[in-house]
Parts: structure tokens; C-alpha cells; sequence
């Protein structure tokens, strides 16, 4: 006699065994990652198609990029023959679909270097100053937001909460272009505390990841803010208050955890945007990441390169707001069943 | 109890509670990301000074090949000048001086060059008469894939043969060429040792230390950051310039890759970059700098080129003419520069041998007489964006010839799209601003855009018309070896060029050289040579 599976032990008595399964499948966990992984497939595939279509729409032809000055049109031809530009668009999506399932992008026309290769030498770049953007982000505009919620309870200080909301638009409403120009205007070429461009030194994250974070930090403040002065009119805050709990405890305690769902929502879209945003960043500080590496690929019309670049950042931000999705559900499972932030 | 209050507020306290790690594991991973890029050994409050045997500089773009027979752009001009010697090289005024040949013997169908003795690769392999002709071999190949290949040795075959007993390597060519010499100093012609001939893919990625024949090699690159070329301990083949190279020759020489002018005009003024060349209005954030010795040098130049395939306006030559007179050759080169370029009588630049200097051959401005003859003419014009600030150049023309009465319809584009539309979409256009590179500095290579074959026949010519007589001018002057006498020849057909305005010669296309103190880089002839880079302090 075999013993019993664990399946089979695990089974309430005069349950019929098919409905074991059907239990999983209705469990709230399988639901939620069938419904993510379902939409992680259907933004592959839709980012696959689109990457492949709109960038033979940028005017322009890449084999005579390819060829260089002075190249005849045989030569050109020849650069077009071996781009493998001259077979039909079917075919040369077939090529490219069948690629990207084998993880191989293909290779730059202009270096010939395999684009995987490319992507991999310039994603560290832009996620090192996207994850020390959001990371400074969290940790300047929640504190800020809360303690100016805190001081302005209840109509008081309405000066301090002016001048908040005036140096948050102001700084959020200038372009992101402006603000980096600044920044490099006066931290590298008047005062030379940072290098005005490049990757070389650990100094010279600085002024990027201080021009990626300074906007979102205003938004994210505003909105803790906003939400923690919704928290602090609650009444358990009020029976926490009754309880002579220190304000840092009540605080720390039962304000900020409420604001954990709207931050962390936010910061996963803002996280996804930075990704694919830090391409005016990048250009003005001549950072060396994905942003600065489409900009060129576009000039130069390296099309694997360019849909490399594209595939990998819809990916990463599909990736990352599935990942905000999971850590929600994990600390409140009554997001599993919700259709909040789908993919 | 605080376990009474809401549900809410209990789930969120479990939140912050299990967001703790995740918070710290978000914090490492930034903290450690900041590791895997950058460099940790800052050399200063903005990374300052470099250490005395570096050279810090810029190239705009990855170089696209390694491979000389493959350069295809400024940038690659420039690194293969460091990791490949030529047979000779070209000096202030035009002289050609030994390289790897200390001497040569020269007709117009033939060069017989002697290879110097001792010269060697980077993996001690000596440079013979047999490794040189070896390589030459594979440029002046019909499958070649130089866009130099005709500029150096015309369009027909050539057969390259060495003599290793005589140290001799010997080029013939089917048809008189005598811009041979000067072709051979052209870094396509780059010598590339054995070891890179073995396997041209790997040459063309730089990943063979062993075929690099010049005075460095490239020792780290990482793409679209920046590439590290260190000098050879053993390398004693320098050109022998007329006047010897001052200064010490950088250990090391290092690229970062930026194309934004205006960053890397920063990093020369906060000291983290010596040496670099600047395009644009950027330049003159050195003007009176003392810090900074400045050169402003012509990438190529800049002319009117026309569509003259039939059916397009100007294959009329009083338009063409007409369109000479409507423009101001200063407001131009304002518009296209802010002043910075230099005013040309050719389409060839000035340090071209045998480039015209006579602006008595220039059709004179007059845009009063421009209007009897351009009113109500319909004209296309496409521009490269790169000419001026957002394409200002263009700009400038289309409203000058706006001015005279002509209806004109302009499409400022990349530089993409207008090589494309230059030379396959033949119908759209009528009139552009070129920027002639003319990487080569010679004549032929300056008319071989406006003259010859089309480009829908298989040519280099853009412009269509195929002008018969200048390109018996061009054949007659590649037989004459006496400089006077070619000049005078080229001399006629850039007046035929000029004077009946198949092209209007307006500026030069200017950058500038601009080195901190303490650095040098010498320019050849006008163009920089990224091989005489120095350390003068």
C-alpha cells in the first residue's frame, strides 16, 4: 500500500478529488498572477509588433547611414543586402520576432556590435540613476509632505503652506531640460563642486539623479501632503491622539502606513517614467544610459538598436508595475482581487 | 487598545512593517548600482586634473569600425590615425613626409615605395614590405569596402606587389591617378598587420591588440561610454614631420563618447577634459580664455549644389545664376556659424592642392538683378539640419531666394533624411546647401559629388549632371605630375564649375580645435591628426 499524496492527505474528507484543482484556480493568488502574467504576454507581444512597425516610419534610409560618406550606390546596396533590409517586411519580422524569443536583438548597423550587448553596457547607467532618483525621492517628499501636513493641521501656518505649494509648482512646472541646465550652470561651471558631464567619477551622479528627482519630489510631496491631512481628520488618528501616543509614534505608526498604497503606486509609475524619460537628462548631462543611447540610434537610424532600447523600456515598466502590484497585494491582500493598476 | 482602531490602520501598520526590507533591499540595490557604473577614483572636487601621462578627450559618436577600409566618419578618421600607421603622411602645407615609407618613387600610373626597417606590430610582427603590401592588397581589392578606394587609386584595377628583399612594395594602376601619394596618407590606408587580416571581423570590432600597426592600441572599450588607447612601449615609428612634434606623447589617451557640444564645451571648462573639437556657437565660449588655446579648422566646406537632371529648374543656367546673385556669402556664413567660418572661392577648401583662391570667378551678389529672373520660379529645397543652429543656413537661403520672388518650399531635415532624399529620391528636390567633408583633401574628391557619374547610374555624383568637359579636365590633370601644371588644369575646371554656377562656393564649415594648457594636437594641412596629440607641461 503506497502512501497517500500529499494532494490526496491534504483533501477534506468526501470532497471530490477533481475540485481540489478548481479550489487553486480560485484562489485569490492564481487569479492575480494569470491576470498579470496575461498582461505581461499582451504587452510583449503588442511591444513586439509596434517596435517592429513605426521605426522604418522615421524618414530616412539606414543602409546609406551605414554605408558612410562617399559610399556609391553599389556599396550601399551591398550594406542593404547585408542589413537584410532588402527582404520582404514579413520575412524581416519573422527575423526580428523569432530573434527576440531567442533573446537576440540583433547587432547595431552602424558598429555591428550584438544589440543585447549594447543594452546591457548602458541599462546600468540608467537604472543607477532612475533607483537613486526614486530612492531620494521617497525619502525627501514623504517626511516633507507629512511634516508639512502635520504643520498646517487645521489652518495653521498658512504661510508655511503657501510657500509649499509655491516652490512645488514652481520647481514641478519648470521642464525637467531647464532645471538640468540649471543645475550644471551653477553646481558644475560656476561653483565646480560637480563634473558638468560623463560617467567617470561617482561625483558625477549627482547633478543627473538631482535633476531626475527634483520634480517628482515635488509631486510626491504634494500628494503625501494631501493624503496624510485626510488621515490626520480620521478618527482612530483622533484615538490615538485621546491615547497620548507621541505625535512621532502616532506618525510613524498609523499615518504613514496609510500613505503606503498611494506612494508606492506612484513611485512605481514614476520609476517606470524615469526609465524611459531620462533620455533629456541623459543628452544634457551626456550620461551614457538607454535615454542617450536611443537618441543616437535614432540619428543614425541603427533600427535593432532602436527597437532594442524601446523593447526593453516597455518591458521593464510593464515589469516594474507588476512588481509595485505584487508588493501591494503582499501587504494588503485585498488587492488581489481588485482591477487596480492592470497591466 | 490600539488593536480596536479601523482595520485600515492595523493593515498598515503590517504594510510598513513588511515594506521595511523591501525599502532597504530598494536602497542597496541603488547604493550598489552607483558601484557598477561609475568610477571610484575621483581626482578632484569636479574630477580635476589629469594624471600627467593622460590625455582626456571626446570623440561625438562609437567609432563604427576598426577596420581602416571600413572608417566611414570623422570619428573614425580620427582613432584609426592612433592605432594605424600609414606608408606616408601629409605635413603643414601639403608635403607628404615618410610614415612607414622613408622614400617613394612616383608616376602617374605607378608609386614604388621603400618600407622602413624595424618598424613593427603591436605583437612584435616586423612591418615588411610583405605585411604592408598584404594589407594594401585588401584595400585596392574590387570587393573593397573603402569609400576611399577611388579617391586613392582611381576607378579601375590596381595590382599591389611586394619586394621583401628590397624592402619595396610597388601599387600600379590602370589608369594615370596622380593623387596616389597623397591618397596613401589617408587613414583607409591604414596598414593593418597579419594578425588582423586573419580575421577582419574581429578587426572590424577592435578586439585584435595584434593588428594595430600605429602607436596605440585600444586597450578597453565599453560602447557609447568610452574607449582607453594606451601607448606602445615599443613603438618607434613616428611620421618624420618637417618640423618635430613638441612634447611627450600621452601614456594613455582617453575618449568619452558625447555628441552634445555644449557638455563637452563644460567639460573643458571645469577641467575634465584637455582636448576636444567644438562645433557650433559653443566655440566661442573660449574667446579670450587663457586657459585654452583655440584653432578654428574647416570640416569641409560649404556650397549651393543643384539638381540639374532634366526637368528640374535648374538646368537652366541663368537660375543658377540668378540664385548666386540672391545671396550675401556673410549673411550666410552668419546664419550658418555666427560668423565663424571663413568666406571660399571653391567648393574645395583652401588647404585642397590646387584650390581656387580667385573670387573674380564668383558670380558677384546682386539680388536686385536675382528678382528679374527667380520671380514666380517654383523651387524645392531640402536642407540638413546639421548647417546652423537648427538648420539656419537653409533657412538664410530659402529666405533670400524668398526675397528675389521665387516660391520656395523648404524641408529642413536630419541628416538622414537628407542623404536619403539627396540621393534616391531624385524628384524631390531642386537646390541644397551641401557640406562637402572631402575627408580625402583632394581635388577629386571635392568635385566627385557635382561631377561624373550619376548616382542613379552607380556614381558619387548627386548633383546629375555628368559635365563632360570638367571631367576631361579632371583626367588630363591625373596625368600631370608637375604640381603647376595640374593646378592650372584643376584651375580651368573649377572656373567652369564656378563661373557658369553648377556649384556657389560660400563658406567653410567650421569647428574648433580647443586644447587646455599644458596639451597640444597639431593640425595637418587644416585638418587635426589625433596621432601628434601631446602633453606639453
Amino acid at each position: 500500500m503506497t502512501a497517500p499524496s500529499i494532494a490526496e492527505a491534504s483533501r477534506t474528507p468526501g470532497t471530490p478529488a477533481g475540485s481540489a484543482g478548481s479550489r487553486y484556480l480560485r484562489h485569490p493568488w492564481v487569479g492575480f498572477s494569470l491576470r498579470r502574467l496575461g498582461g505581461l504576454l499582451l504587452s510583449f507581444a503588442v511591444l513586439v509588433i509596434v517596435t517592429f512597425l513605426i521605426v522604418p516610419l522615421i524618414p530616412g534610409d539606414p543602409a546609406v547611414i551605414a554605408a558612410g560618406e562617399g559610399a556609391n550606390p553599389a556599396q550601399i546596396a551591398a550594406v542593404r543586402a547585408e542589413l537584410g533590409l532588402d527582404l520582404p517586411l514579413l520575412t524581416q519580422f519573422l527575423n526580428y520576432a523569432s530573434g527576440v524569443l531567442r533573446l537576440d536583438m540583433g547587432a547595431s548597423f552602424i558598429s555591428g556590435e550584438s544589440v543585447s550587448a549594447l543594452i546591457f553596457t548602458r541599462f546600468p547607467f540608467t537604472a543607477e540613476i532612475a533607483l537613486l532618483a526614486i530612492v531620494l525621492v521617497l525619502a525627501i517628499a514623504v517626511p516633507l509632505g507629512m511634516t508639512v501636513a502635520i504643520l498646517t493641521r487645521g489652518g495653521r501656518n498658512r504661510w508655511l503652506d503657501a510657500g509649499f505649494n509655491f516652490v512645488t509648482s514652481l520647481i514641478y512646472s519648470v521642464p525637467q531640460y531647464v532645471v538640468a541646465t540649471l543645475l550644471v550652470v551653477v553646481f558644475a561651471v560656476t561653483l565646480r563642486w560637480f563634473p558638468a558631464a560623463g560617467a567617470a567619477t561617482l561625483n558625477s551622479l549627482v547633478l543627473p539623479t538631482a535633476a531626475l528627482m527634483l520634480g517628482p519630489a515635488c509631486v510626491i510631496s504634494r500628494i503625501v501632503r494631501r493624503e496624510t491631512a485626510a488621515v490626520l481628520e480620521k478618527d482612530y488618528i483622533r484615538t490615538a491622539h485621546g491615547w497620548r501616543l507621541s505625535v512621532l509614534r502616532t506618525n510613524a505608526r498609523y499615518v504613514l502606513p496609510n500613505l503606503v498604497t498611494t506612494t508606492l503606486t506612484l513611485s512605481g509609475l514614476i520609476l517606470a517614467a524615469q526609465l524611459g524619460g531620462a533620455v533629456v537628462i541623459e543628452t544634457v548631462f551626456a550620461w551614457p544610459g538607454l535615454g542617450q543611447g536611443i537618441v543616437n540610434a535614432i540619428l543614425q537610424r541603427d533600427y535593432p538598436v532602436i527597437r532594442g532600447i524601446i523593447l526593453v523600456l516597455g518591458l521593464l515598466a510593464t515589469l516594474i508595475i507588476i512588481l509595485v502590484d505584487l508588493i501591494l497585494a503582499i501587504i494588503d491582500p485585498r488587492n488581489l482581487g481588485g482591477t487596480t493598476h492592470d497591466v | 487598545m490600539i488593536q480596536t482602531f479601523p482595520p485600515t490602520a492595523g493593515a498598515a501598520v503590517r504594510r510598513g512593517r513588511r515594506l521595511a526590507p523591501l525599502a532597504a533591499a530598494a536602497v542597496a540595490i541603488a547604493v550598489a548600482a552607483t558601484g557598477c557604473t561609475t568610477g571610484t577614483a575621483t581626482t578632484g572636487s569636479t574630477a580635476g586634473q589629469a594624471s600627467i601621462d593622460t590625455i582626456r578627450t571626446v570623440v561625438n559618436a562609437d567609432p563604427t569600425s576598426f577596420a581602416p577600409v571600413e572608417v566611414r566618419n570623422a570619428d573614425d578618421y580620427g582613432v584609426n590615425r592612433l592605432l594605424f600607421s600609414t606608408l606616408v603622411r601629409r605635413d603643414e602645407n601639403n608635403k607628404i613626409v615618410p610614415d612607414l615609407a622613408t622614400k617613394w618613387d612616383i608616376t602617374p600610373t605607378q608609386g614604388t615605395f621603400t618600407i622602413r626597417s624595424g618598424a613593427t606590430c603591436a605583437d612584435g610582427t616586423p612591418i615588411t614590405a610583405g605585411v604592408v603590401a598584404e594589407s594594401l592588397k585588401v584595400f585596392a581589392s574590387p570587393d573593397s569596402k573603402s569609400s576611399f578606394r577611388p579617391l586613392v587609386l582611381g576607378e579601375g584595377p590596381a595590382t599591389v606587389t611586394a619586394d621583401d628583399a628590397a624592402g619595396t612594395v610597388t601599387v600600379k594602376l590602370a589608369q594615370p591617378w596622380t593623387d596616389l601619394l597623397q591618397g596613401l596618407s589617408l587613414h583607409a590606408t591604414g596598414i593593418v598587420c597579419p594578425a588582423g587580416l586573419k580575421d577582419p571581423k574581429a578587426l572590424t570590432a577592435g578586439d585584435i591588440p595584434g593588428a594595430f600597426s600605429g602607436p596605440y592600441t585600444l586597450t578597453k572599450k565599453q560602447h557609447g561610454v568610452a574607449y582607453t588607447f594606451t601607448l606602445r612601449d615599443d613603438y618607434r615609428a613616428w611620421p618624420e614631420y618637417q618640423t618635430e612634434i613638441a612634447g611627450t606623447p600621452a601614456r594613455t589617451i582617453e575618449a568619452s563618447v558625447n555628441a552634445n557640444a555644449s557638455a563637452v564645451s563644460n567639460e573643458l571648462l571645469t577641467g575634465t577634459k584637455d582636448l576636444a573639437t567644438i562645433r557650433g556657437k559653443d566655440a566661442t565660449r573660449f574667446d579670450g580664455n587663457k586657459d585654452f588655446s583655440t584653432q578654428v579648422i574647416p570640416q569641409g566646406s560649404l556650397y549651393m549644389m543643384f539638381n540639374e537632371r532634366p526637368g528640374h529648374p535648374f538646368t537652366d543656367l541663368a537660375l543658377r545664376k540668378a540664385v548666386a546673385q540672391a545671396l550675401d556669402a556673410t549673411a550666410f556664413n552668419q546664419a550658418a556659424s555666427g560668423g565663424l567660418g571663413e568666406l571660399y572661392a571653391s567648393f574645395a577648401h583652401p588647404g585642397v592642392p590646387c584650390s581656387n583662391k580667385d573670387t573674380g570667378l564668383l558670380v558677384k551678389s546682386d539680388p536686385a538683378a536675382a528678382k528679374a529672373t527667380l520671380a514666380g520660379v517654383k523651387i524645392r529645397m531640402v536642407g540638413a539640419q546639421v548647417f546652423g543652429p537648427n538648420g539656419a543656413a537653409n533657412t538664410y537661403v530659402a529666405e533670400a531666394l524668398r526675397s528675389a520672388g521665387a516660391d520656395i518650399e523648404l524641408r529642413n531635415v536630419d541628416l538622414a533624411t537628407w542623404s536619403t532624399d539627396l540621393t534616391q529620391k531624385l524628384d524631390t528636390w531642386d537646390i541644397t546647401v551641401m557640406g562637402g567633408i572631402n575627408a580625402g583633401g583632394t581635388m577629386y574628391g571635392a568635385l566627385s559629388t557635382v561631377i561624373g557619374t550619376p548616382v542613379e547610374k552607380g556614381g558619387l555624383n548627386w548633383g546629375g549632371l555628368e559635365n563632360q568637359p570638367v571631367l576631361d579636365l579632371v583626367s588630363k590633370a591625373m596625368t600631370q605630375t608637375d604640381d603647376t601644371e595640374r593646378c592650372g588644369t584643376y584651375q580651368e575646371a573649377q572656373k567652369l564649375m564656378i563661373s557658369e554656377a553648377h556649384v556657389i562656393p560660400l563658406t567653410s564649415l567650421p569647428s574648433q580645435v580647443t586644447i587646455r594648457s599644458g596639451f597640444a594636437m597639431h593640425t595637418m594641412n587644416g585638418q587635426p591628426d589625433e596621432s601628434t596629440m601631446r602633453i606639453t607641461k
